[in-house]
């Protein structure tokens, strides 16, 4: 017990253990107060943010978007007052609230996604106005959204490929490498996201051994206009699906699950760009590799 | 002591057949008794007289009878087992049709079939080679100390570690990976079974993440496969830690979902963790930790999925094996999908089928250049690389076997039928893992299988020892068994090492003697002398010839169809080590005990247990303990019990002169012949009615002599002595006069000259004055009836015992001396209490002969004398118990043998020292004798004259 | 109370086996206690006899080598006290009056005796005198040819009913016989 005051705690909590939401769903929650003492406040404030933020660190980028990218766009903001001024006694006091999930005018909402250069974030914040003499109190928690759409099925179809020497870019020389091939399909070419992305391959030949055949799932961010966009690159997942000398002719799975922490619905606003690719990547056993890159749309479906 | 005091014996005259009829009881034939089998309804008697023994059953009581009945239809459980006593590797059928949706592993999962599959894979596979460790979580090199101190510098100093920084790709995989290097196997386990601990600990103390990592690191280290040697038992100290950690997961999962009131949200917050959990693993970057980590928490899916997407999840599995390259690994990865599945979803045990296909279909792809190449730094060959994969498909098959039965079978077959490389190995799995029934219902396709194998490195013997396993268990006609064994047998011969070549005859040595005649193991028996006399190499596998005498003695029991092979003895003889020939002879013995027909008997028989007995016999030296004395004794034993030559009572003599000198180490037996010669004289005696012709009286004679001699060579005198007069007996019920005064005699001068060394002889239940006792009793009883001829002198064997009595221990003499007096008594008697059919005992003799009484009168009271004098003397140096010990005992003889009317004297000084000391010293005696004479004095007026108060 | 009275087996030496009549008749379950006149002389008979009935009790005859036998034994029955011995030390075999000094060392009321393979009973001076002969009929010197018999003793307060069980050829014969304790 400090000077006079007394100790308070406060918190805040959803009802959803995966605190996700939809828009259009009710938030219920929870703000509860440990009081160690009788505590006066001047309110108590309830807020629920959602803020696009876009930080292109890149050269190219001319100054107004730069300067754009500073300030959040706030895509959803509502406050209002749980709790008028007054006296909470001691011990626990709870105070349940419902708010309603639903974008400011004219704004859309985005699913939750945290990248390097654009972050989609939503929170629940809770404020405690007390006197001069304390500091205001204020707890907040992350809650995650989700914006599932109806699926263009005539856009979803296998998607097959064959991988030769012959049938790479970007080589150098092509003569080191062995003679290889490698047939495979994505059982998609959009995938829903909270399933796993799937196919099977088969090296049908190779003269060489083969010491690792990996998956790379990589986003892709684009900000700013179409004149000079700022793209960001980053690998989220590598996961092995060959290790060692496979056999030949023997189909084995492409199977990832994506990574909820870092993936989202792919997005294409005017002024940014959330995008996945996957690379196929196979390591022969003099360690000189081949990749295959696959543009992968991710969706959110109900 | 006053010398002239005589003290004369009066025996009380008997008439024994009176006594017999006044004192017996009223006997009436019984209308029930309590042994009936039906016992009568209680109450119902049809006299009033009988009364119903409380004892008998009541009517409502099950009757033994029918309890017995209900036994004999049980099939004894162990006996069911003892058949299928050859199959150790075939596990007792583990479906679990009830399963908790927790997934709990049931106590049978926990002890069942794995464990044992588990231990006999740690104890087959090991190496001396040195091992690396690799992992982040070991901690400092200074606790990790399984080596000896001493040591310990030098070791410290070859350890290497490095740091080595991962990629960041993988959040849990980060980590500073330590490399541990030489270590040896106890080393390298040891620190297994350090971070099986730490992973508990980390759990316990919530850092989950941790617990995570350090089960992908182990998990990880299954991707090494150096030693090859070692690699079954890594994967079974492993993946015995991810089990841990699966269960901890899956523990923690269940804990949530059960824990609070708000059952629907705690749902719904398990279900959230487990989710949580599975997305960490799906991004663990290899793909041998992945899968291994996945598989762990399939217990787990439940909370998440619907247990009809089982199958799907299994088939993902299944496919996800193929991504691994190495063909060892892979199999054991496949051994643990497999143990999961049979555990937490046995229903789907049919997809084992995906992974037994899977497996044929990618072994086929190895080149053996390829493989050579990499097994030759381990010095490994192929065959014995493919032999690795066995305990892994061993395991799926084995599950698979037992739900998928035939359908499941003939998947194996076909699978093995196109298999390039491992066919063998498949159908060995085959061959140990299903019903023996289902296996040798097309025995001929099996043997085109093994047939083709030869082209392959899986060893061939293997292949036939199980097969021929198989086949005792199986159901075949004899046709097809007849061609089994041609088609098998050459390859059987066609083995050059002697070892895998006995291991494949063995059984197929019982395989003929099962279905076949003694002519075709004889021929198999002819094979295997060819085959290990070259070298001597039957030096190297004297356990498994034993066997091949076991499996041939459990079906070919009769020695007459074993010693009807001529290749049978040159079979024995190729066993030559000491405890080998003898556990051998035991086998023979034993089969020979238990099975052989008493009417079976002929030379060549006999011959041939005598020759295993022999060998019993000869391993018995003076180094031997009385436990293995005994042991042999026992098992001779029961062989010449068996040996019954019917009315040939010659050649049984002839037999057992034979055994004396063969088995001339072991006493126990020769007191047997003995018995058995006295026996068969007796048989003789009996088929003869007591009527012996020339020959047979001449061949009883022989019986008598030959114990004559035998009886001296015994050790133990107390049994030389009672042999004596047991044959004794035997020679006069054979009318032996002079050789039954023989035996007699013999006794009397070795009881002379042993009685004070006794002792040697005496047990705590038998000291030796006992011995002595009880040798002198009953000589006197046996002498009662042996007649003194005229030219030897009246009593002249007596005379002998009296003679003897003079240097005896002085309460050996006087107990013998009370004895004596009864003898007489008895001796005394117009017609004896006993005689021998045939024999006319001395009554009979000397009768009516004056000097007959006066002899025994003489000897009679010179021992009472003697007796009385005894007694006085103790009165007289004040020895009151010993005093009134002696009177008790002579004051007994003489109620019961003496005539009281003529005995005053004698009653006098005894009664007063009675009167005096007896209820002082032996209080309890002496008042049974006054109620005694109470009693008596209502029947025999004469015992009114004893006024014992 | 049934007890039963058996001894003499000779088994293996002078018989192969106890008669299968008397077999089907000594089932498990109906006898309580069991006195063995001894005689045994093998460890198999000893284990038949204890398959027949839990409380065995065994004196040692002159063949019974190497088994820790006693060489007397006094049981009590229910009010009797019955004294147990094999016989060959009494002299001479199987006399009335030296078991009667045998009966009064031991201070029984019942004395149960073997050796002469001789089914006998008498009562002497109020005591009861068994022997009940051998249960294989094997030979003795003095009787090559016994008949096999047993007794079985159903004790009931101060009174013994005795069951004689002799196998006259292929018959058993039973007979009884009772016996009261004087007052």
């Amino acid at each position: 017990m400090a000077f006079g005051g007394t100790n308070v705690a406060l918190d805040v909590s959803v009802s959803r253990p995966n605190k996700t939401y939809r828009k259009g769903d009710t938030i219920s929650g929870l703000v509860t107060v440990h009081s160690s003492g009788d505590n006066k406040h001047d309110g108590i404030g309830l807020s629920v943010e959602g803020t696009v933020t876009l930080q292109a660190d890149n050269k190219n980028i001319l100054l107004e978007t730069f300067s754009s990218s500073l300030k959040p766009t706030m895509i959803i903001l509502s406050s209002f007052e749980l709790l008028k001024p007054g006296r909470l006694s001691t011990g626990i006091t709870r105070i349940p609230f419902n708010v309603k999930l639903a974008p400011l005018n004219n704004k859309i909402l985005y699913e939750t996604y945290h990248g390097v250069s654009i972050t989609i974030q939503y929170i629940v914040k809770v404020e405690m106005k007390r006197s001069v003499l304390n500091r205001d109190l204020a707890k907040s928690l992350e809650f995650v959204v989700e914006t599932p759409e109806n699926p263009d099925n005539s856009l979803n179809s296998p998607l097959t490929f064959d991988i030769t020497p012959e049938s790479l870019r970007n080589v150098v020389e092509s003569g080191k490498l062995p003679k290889f091939r490698i047939h495979g399909q994505l059982d998609k070419s959009s995938f829903e996201i909270a399933k796993p992305l799937t196919g099977e391959l088969i090296l049908e030949r190779c003269d060489i051994g083969v010491k690792s055949i990996e998956l790379q799932l990589l986003r892709v961010e684009v900000c700013g206009a179409a004149e000079g966009p700022a793209r960001e690159v980053s690998e989220i997942q590598n996961i092995q699906i060959g290790d060692g000398d496979i056999c030949r002719n023997v189909p084995i799975p492409i199977y990832m699950v994506f990574p909820r922490m870092f993936t989202c619905a792919s997005i294409a606003t005017p002024s940014f760009r959330i995008g996945f690719e996957l690379n196929l990547i196979v390591v022969f056993e003099d360690d000189h590799l081949v990749m295959e890159t696959f543009q992968i749309n991710l969706i959110r479906s109900f | 002591m006053d010398d002239e005091l005589v003290f004369k014996w009066y025996p009380k005259p008997r008439n024994y057949v009176r006594e017999a009829r006044e004192h017996g009881l009223q006997r009436t034939p019984a209308r029930t008794h309590p042994l009936a089998s039906t016992p009568k309804a209680t109450g119902v008697t049809t006299n009033g007289t009988t009364s119903k023994p409380s004892t008998a059953p009541k009517p409502d009581q099950t009757t033994p009878q029918t309890v017995t009945k209900k036994t004999a239809t049980f099939v004894d459980p162990l006996l069911a087992m003892a058949d299928t006593a050859e199959y150790p590797s075939m596990p007792p059928s583990f479906k679990t049709p009830l399963r908790k949706i927790d997934g709990m592993l049931t106590k049978e999962e926990l002890v069942g079939p794995w464990n044992i599959k588990k231990e006999a894979i740690l104890t087959q596979y090991t190496t001396t080679e040195k091992m690396t460790f690799s992992s982040s979580f070991l901690p400092g090199e200074e606790k990790v100390a399984p080596i000896v101190t001493a040591r310990s510098a030098s070791v410290a100093g070859k350890i290497q570690s490095r740091l080595e920084s991962l990629e960041q790709l993988d959040n849990v995989e980060v980590g500073t990976v330590k490399e541990v290097l030489n270590l040896t196997q106890q080393e390298y386990i040891a620190r297994l079974d350090q971070l099986h601990h730490k992973l508990q600990a980390a759990w316990r103390d919530d850092q989950r993440v941790t617990a995570l990592k350090i089960a992908i690191q182990l998990a990880k280290l299954l991707s090494d496969t150096a030693p090859l040697s070692f690699y079954p038992s890594k994967f079974v100290l492993i993946t015995e830690v991810l089990e841990t950690f699966g269960q901890l997961v899956h523990d923690r999962i269940q804990e949530k979902a059960e824990s609070g009131h708000n059952d629907n949200q705690n749902l719904e917050f398990a279900k959230e963790t487990c989710r949580n959990w599975f997305f960490k693993v799906a991004s663990v970057r290899e793909l041998l930790p992945r899968i291994y980590i996945e598989i762990s928490l399939m217990r787990c899916v439940r909370f998440v999925e619907p247990r009809a997407a089982d199958g799907e999840m299994i088939q993902r599995f299944v496919k996800m094996i193929r991504g691994i390259g190495d063909h060892l690994v892979a199999s054991y990865v496949r051994c643990y999908l497999a143990r999961m599945i049979g555990q937490l979803a046995p229903e789907m045990t049919h997809q084992l089928g995906f992974l037994l296909e899977d497996f044929a279909n990618l072994t086929a792809q190895v080149r053996p250049e390829v493989l050579e190449r990499s097994t030759k730094a381990e010095k490994f060959d192929v065959s014995s690389y493919w032999l690795l994969h066995q305990p892994a498909l061993e395991w799926i098959t084995e599950s698979y076997g037992k739900e998928m039965g035939e359908q499941g079978l003939e998947t194996v077959f076909s699978l093995a039928d196109k298999s390039r490389n491992c066919k063998g190995l498949l159908l060995n799995c085959a061959l140990t893992s299903f019903d023996p029934l289902l296996v040798t219902k097309n025995p001929i396709r099996i043997c085109g299988l093994i047939q083709q194998n030869i082209q392959e490195f899986f060893p061939t013997y293997m292949l036939c020892r199980n097969f021929g396993l198989c086949l005792l268990n199986g159901d075949n006609d004899q046709k097809e068994r007849k061609k089994v064994l041609n088609e098998i047998f050459p390859l059987i011969i066609a083995q050059k090492n002697s070892t895998r070549y006995i291991s494949a005859v063995e059984v197929w040595t019982e395989y003929a003697a099962k279905f076949f005649t003694a002519k075709e193991v004889n021929r198999i028996l002819a094979d295997i002398i060819d085959h290990l006399t070259p070298d001597r190499a039957y030096h190297n596998c004297p356990s498994a010839l034993l066997r091949i005498l076991e499996r041939i003695v459990r079906h070919l029991r009769s020695f007459v169809v074993l010693l009807s092979m001529d290749k049978f003895m040159p079979f024995m003889d190729m066993l030559q080590q000491d405890e080998v020939r003898l556990k051998a002879a035991k086998v023979l013995l034993e089969a020979f005990g238990k099975y052989e027909r008493d009417d079976n008997m002929d030379v060549v028989v006999v011959d041939g247990v005598l020759f295993a007995s022999k060998i019993l016999h000869d391993s018995i030296t003076s180094l031997s303990s009385q436990d293995e004395k005994r042991n042999a004794a026992e098992v001779i034993r029961g062989f010449l019990r068996k040996v019954d030559f019917g009315l040939d009572f010659e050649q049984q003599l002839n037999f057992y002169a034979e055994c004396r000198s063969t088995f001339s180490n072991l006493d126990d037996v020769a007191e047997y012949l003995v018995r058995a010669v006295n026996h068969l004289a007796m048989s003789v005696h009996r088929i003869q009615h007591g009527h012996h012709t020339r020959k047979t009286a001449s061949f009883v004679r022989a019986c008598i002599a030959f114990n004559f001699i035998t009886i001296p060579s015994l050790s133990d005198v107390p049994s030389q002595l009672n042999l004596y007069l047991e044959s004794a007996q035997v020679a006069l019920c054979n009318n032996c006069l002079s050789q039954a005064d023989a035996m007699i005699k013999a006794a009397i001068q070795l009881f002379n000259a042993t009685k004070n060394e006794l002792e040697v002889y005496a047990t705590k239940l038998r000291p030796a004055s006992r011995i002595a006792g009880e040798f002198g009793s009953q000589l006197l009883s046996l002498l009662l009836v042996v007649p003194d001829p005229p030219e030897q002198g009246i009593l002249y064997l007596m005379r002998g015992v009296i003679n003897t009595l003079s240097s005896c221990e002085d309460t050996v003499r006087r107990n013998l001396q009370v004895q004596l007096l009864a003898f007489l008594s008895a001796a005394l008697q117009e017609d004896y209490l006993y005689h021998i059919d045939g024999i006319d005992s001395n009554d009979r003799l000397y009768g009516p002969d004056p000097n007959f009484f006066q002899e025994i009168d003489d000897i009679s009271s010179s021992i009472l004398t003697d007796l009385m004098s005894t007694l006085l003397c103790f009165q007289k140096s004040r020895q009151f118990p010993q005093a009134v010990k002696l009177a008790l005992d002579i004051l007994d003889t003489l109620f019961a043998h003496a005539d009281l009317g003529r005995s005053v004297p004698v009653l006098e000084v005894l009664l007063e020292v009675l009167r005096h000391h007896g209820n002082s010293c032996e209080p309890k005696r002496f008042q049974q004798l006054k109620s005694f004479v109470q009693v008596r004095k209502q029947t025999d007026s004469i015992f009114s004259t004893v006024r014992i108060d | 109370m049934l007890v039963l009275v058996i001894g003499d087996f000779h088994i293996p030496f002078r018989s192969s086996g106890l008669p299968a009549q008397f077999k089907k008749l000594l089932v498990p379950g109906k006898i309580q206690h069991i006195l063995c006149t001894g005689n045994l002389c093998t460890k198999e008979t000893l284990d038949y006899l204890r398959s027949i009935a839990g409380d065995v009790h065994v004196v040692r005859g002159d063949f019974d080598e190497g088994y820790t036998f006693p060489e007397q034994k006094v049981v009590t029955v229910g009010q009797f006290r019955i004294g147990l011995c094999h016989g060959h030390q009494v002299v001479p075999w199987g006399d009335g009056e030296s078991l009667g000094s045998l009966q009064r060392q031991l201070d029984v009321d019942v004395l149960i005796t073997g050796h002469t393979h001789q089914f006998e009973s008498f009562n002497r001076d109020g005591k009861l005198f068994l022997n009940p002969g051998s249960a294989t009929g094997s030979w003795t010197g003095l009787k090559t040819e016994p008949a096999p018999s047993f007794a079985l003793l159903d004790i009931q307060s101060t009174n013994i009913v005795i069951y004689i069980y002799q196998l006259l050829g292929d018959e058993v014969k039973v007979e009884r016989e009772e016996f009261r304790k004087p007052a």
